[in-house]
């Protein structure tokens, strides 16, 4: 755990790797900016949850980070990211190969309408790195034993996922996404669709899979950002008067502990203790 | 107003009603003026009392045949394109463009049919082939059936949930593996059914087939070649009726409401095929 007092909130105090360096990022839908300006560091197998009010581009920002973004054909966006050094957005990388390293899980559940086995095994399928028989087995079961699932599907691989509760199918995603074997994978609101029992069993999935991977995750819900993440970044609304429109802003970042007891900023407490949002 | 319109729709299923029952009634008077072995020949030629049934069903069975073939790869792929891979901009004047195609009269595309495609691709592919032949409407009953095809398989591809398609993008798949491995598998159902529907419309089609294979006359040799003058169901129904040298009436007047029974059981059939897999789209999402 990260001491409660920092000398400077802008470096991490950690001698993990850093896998991201965001700097000056800004991301525009056609004229509209939905972030500005943010910058942050990640660092590895740790949990980041980004909080803050709707439209303050949390979820714009996670999903800069495996270039989802570039699937909407307005969008845009300036400044750099880097990825363990290396710019994300050069015009050499691949998104493609970008996504099989940098899983992501959706707010809603979304398996595909095939059976709970190729679920997991479209990744290593399409990419097709892992050999069909045994190899793909074991990888499935791996996958379905590290997102708390084999248990309760192993009898029924070929059965359509579809057939599940929403908890078991967000755990299914889960699979599917580090069946890939990623680097990091990010989340967005990952338990907005699921009931108390469900989200209680995906958190501390959640705290099992930093281990080996680095997490990024957006909630709605301050006690789950608190319960289960290392760092916080809170982000706001900003109106910009001249142009009539609203913008997302990285308010401040931090180990989560301060910014749930102590935060630097006074619109980080107000949203906090529930006075904004 | 509400017994009003309840009024009304009692009346088209009335009116519905009446049709299928003198359609069966005729067919009924028909078969019963007839010797059953009239219905196995060499021709279909009302006036010589001549009414071999396999001659318009093969040569329904051709002409729809080749419409598929030319209809299905192209209607797929405007689907597949206009759903998946068009900008909004683009897709915003296409799908009209694809719809004003829908609306040519099918008249003309037969006309078409016997003056250019005949002469331009029928000929060309087989160069002992007639003026009129079965290839000619086949092709032109496909160019007609695109549209149908094309916008019933659209609508497939776009009920697949988008949340999908992301999936399959976050886990590293191009575009292209995305569509043949999620939206295409996903929208199955529905693009059954735009080949059921297009099937249905392709046997139902009358006036390319009366123009370019050369069954307005009336009379008709069965063949089984696509290089052949011929008739289908519908075309033989319509040269029953039209006025010409050899003039139907009685029992050859009859044998139109046969046919006619039998391309109402045809397309019934195909249709309730189509609409199990249409409803089987709708339950999954």
């Amino acid at each position: 755990m990260e001491p409660l007092t920092q000398p400077n909130e802008k470096t991490i105090a950690t001698t993990r790797p850093k896998i991201f360096e965001v700097t000056n990022l800004n991301v525009y839908y056609s004229d509209f900016r939905a972030i500005r300006d943010v910058s942050l560091n990640v660092a590895a197998n740790e949990i980041t949850a980004f909080i803050g009010p709707s439209g303050c581009g949390k979820t714009t920002m996670l999903r800069s980070f495996n270039r989802m973004n570039d699937l909407i054909p307005t969008a845009k966006i300036t400044g750099t990211l880097l990825y363990r050094g290396a710019d994300l957005y050069n015009k050499t990388v691949d998104p493609v190969e970008v996504r099989r390293r940098i899983g992501m899980v959706f707010q809603k559940p979304n398996p595909f309408p095939k059976s709970i086995y190729d679920n997991v095994a479209y990744g290593p399928r399409i990419s097709g790195k892992v050999k069909k028989g045994t190899e793909m087995d074991d990888l499935v079961e791996s996958s379905l034993r590290k997102a708390a699932l084999w248990e309760e599907v192993k009898d029924r691989l070929k059965s359509s996922a579809l057939g599940m509760s929403g908890g078991q199918q967000q755990r299914l995603c889960i699979a599917r996404a580090i069946a890939t074997n990623p680097d990091v994978v990010l989340m967005d609101e990952p338990c907005s669709a699921l009931d108390p029992i469900a989200t209680g069993k995906i958190e501390e999935l959640m705290s099992q899979l930093k281990r080996e991977y680095t997490i990024l995750i957006v909630t709605h819900n301050m006690q789950q950002a608190a319960r289960v993440s290392d760092r916080t970044a809170f982000f706001s609304v900003e109106v910009e008067e001249e142009h009539d429109s609203r913008t997302g802003v990285l308010v401040e970042e931090g180990p989560t502990e301060k910014i749930f007891s102590n935060p630097n900023d006074q619109r980080t407490e107000n949203y906090i203790t529930g006075r904004f949002g | 107003m509400r017994n009003g319109l309840r009024t009304t729709a009692l009346f088209s299923l009335l009116v519905s009603t009446l049709i299928v029952l003198s359609l069966l009634f005729e067919a009924v008077t028909f078969l019963n003026g007839i010797k059953i072995s009239w219905l196995w020949g060499d021709q279909w030629a009302p006036p010589f009392n001549e009414y071999d049934l396999k001659t318009p069903l093969v040569g329904s069975l051709i002409v729809t045949g080749i419409a598929m073939v030319v209809a299905v790869p192209i209607g797929l792929a405007s689907a597949i394109y206009l759903s998946e891979y068009a900008k909004p901009i683009t897709r915003k004047w296409l799908k009209p463009v694809l719809e004003i195609l829908a609306g040519i009269p099918s008249v003309v595309l037969g006309f078409f049919a016997l003056r250019w495609i005949t002469p331009n691709i029928v000929q060309q592919i087989n160069p002992q082939a007639p003026g009129f032949t079965l290839a000619a409407a086949g092709i032109g009953v496909g160019i007609l059936t695109i549209p149908l095809i094309a916008s019933v398989s659209e609508d497939a591809l776009s009920a697949v949930p988008n949340s999908l398609r992301e999936a399959s993008s976050g886990l590293g798949a191009k575009r292209v593996t995305t569509t043949i491995k999620i939206t295409i598998p996903a929208a199955i159902s529905g693009l059954v059914a735009a080949f059921i529907i297009g099937i249905s419309r392709a046997i139902g089609e009358t006036m390319v087939v009366f123009l370019a294979a050369g069954g307005g006359g009336n009379q008709a040799q069965f063949t089984t070649s696509a290089f052949d003058s011929g008739t289908v169901v519908t075309a033989a129904m319509a040269a029953t009726t039209a006025p010409s040298d050899r003039l139907s009436e009685g029992v050859a007047l009859q044998s139109l409401y046969f046919l006619g029974l039998l391309l109402f059981i045809i397309t019934l059939l195909l249709n309730l095929i189509a609409d199990r897999f249409v409803r089987r789209v709708r339950i999954i999402y």
